[in-house]
């Protein structure tokens, strides 16, 4: 009998533990999500901005929000120098993709449109390319006329990524307001309601300086 | 019961929510280490792989020209040929946004099947797994792990 109730006992534990390493595994990725589509932080996130952080860093991208996007110098796929001081006063949204990510592929569709009914407001959007060093750049630009891009496209390299904490996963986004700072960042195909409310806010973001 | 349905529950959070990993750990080899084969013959090893969960991968033939094939590179070594490769055909799969545009992708476990001859002797047969992988939402960058059998032909 006693040792029935041991035995017991062991599988109730076995029971909570993986009850609470469900939950705990749920609450985490929760956050993350959070995270990924929320610019500014919502008081009950802001007490708890530690787990925040330490999700991001998770995802290998650092928290960049409320600080001024660094700045760089790249090449388009055309060859022609762009900087991102460029668009000093205009809101940026700076998208790293590759040609061979296929959720980057849903949401160019939805950048297009975005930019043309923002760009009148002082709207941009950067894509930075992180296909491999030595995709040639006809190839990339070529993929950018069959998906009917109407922004300039970047070419990437492992400096200005770095600059914004290595970017890994992709599609990866940061949305930098008219005052130059980012107020929103995104790892990951996000709904097109969600970009066009990061673009709104970064509009919004220093308009009165 | 009650055990079965929190395991469930639990294996059902970590498919839906997987979380983030480095590109090399998105693919492991498994097996075999080593395989004996009749020398001097056309013979047969399958490789077997396994996807984290959560993640998928480019099958050998992806649905669209810009996405990365899962490729096999070998390397041939004196007395060792490997004429083929054979890859599984790929699931299809669908973003939850795009559920109209089909991908062609592997998940969970999948296994190739090498054509190989090997003259009499002890073989190392080394080569690498290019892919690319993603979950739903987002697209780790193209990587490739090493493969690495002791061929034994007898």
């Amino acid at each position: 009998m006693k040792r029935n109730q041991w035995v017991i006992v062991l599988v109730l534990a076995a029971f909570a533990l993986m009850v609470w390493s469900g939950y705990a595994n749920y609450k985490r990725r929760k956050q993350f999500a959070q995270h990924q589509v929320q610019g500014t932080m919502a008081p009950e996130a802001a007490n708890n901005q530690s787990v925040q952080q330490d999700v991001a860093a998770d995802e290998g991208l650092p928290d960049l929000r409320g600080k001024r996007a660094p700045e760089f110098t790249l090449r388009t796929v055309e060859g022609k120098k762009v900087s991102l001081s460029d668009y000093k006063g205009k809101a940026v949204l700076i998208n790293f993709w590759a040609t061979w990510c296929a959720p980057c592929k849903i949401e160019m569709p939805w950048l297009v449109a975005l930019r043309n009914q923002y760009s009148p407001q002082g709207f941009e959007i950067l894509g930075v390319n992180a296909d491999d060093a030595g995709t040639p750049r006809t190839k990339l630009a070529k993929f950018g006329q069959e998906q009917g891009l109407n922004y300039p496209l970047l070419v990437g390299d492992d400096t200005m990524s770095r600059k914004y904490g290595g970017v890994e996963f992709l599609p990866t986004s940061f949305f930098v307001g008219r005052d130059g700072k980012i107020v929103a960042e995104t790892a990951g195909l996000v709904s097109k309601s969600e970009v066009e409310a990061s673009i709104k806010k970064a509009l919004a973001a220093g308009s009165n300086e | 019961m009650i055990s079965v349905l929190l395991m469930f529950f639990w294996v059902q959070l970590l498919k839906d929510n997987p979380l983030p990993l480095p590109a090399e750990d998105a693919v492991q080899f498994i097996s075999p280490a080593q395989a004996t084969i009749p020398a001097r013959r056309p013979a047969e090893i399958d490789l077997h792989f396994r996807i984290a969960n959560g993640f998928h991968i480019n099958s050998h033939t992806p649905s669209e020209k810009y996405l990365i094939p899962a490729r096999l590179a070998v390397v041939e070594g004196p007395g060792l040929k490997v004429s083929a490769v054979d890859f599984p055909p790929g699931t299809p799969y669908a973003l939850q946004v795009a559920p109209q545009d089909k991908l062609s992708v592997y998940t969970g476990e999948f296994v190739l099947h090498a054509h190989l001859t090997a003259q009499k002797g002890e073989h190392v047969l080394q080569g690498g797994l290019h892919y690319q992988a993603c979950d739903a939402n987002s697209c780790l960058p193209p990587h490739t792990i090493p493969v690495s059998i002791n061929v034994v032909a007898q």
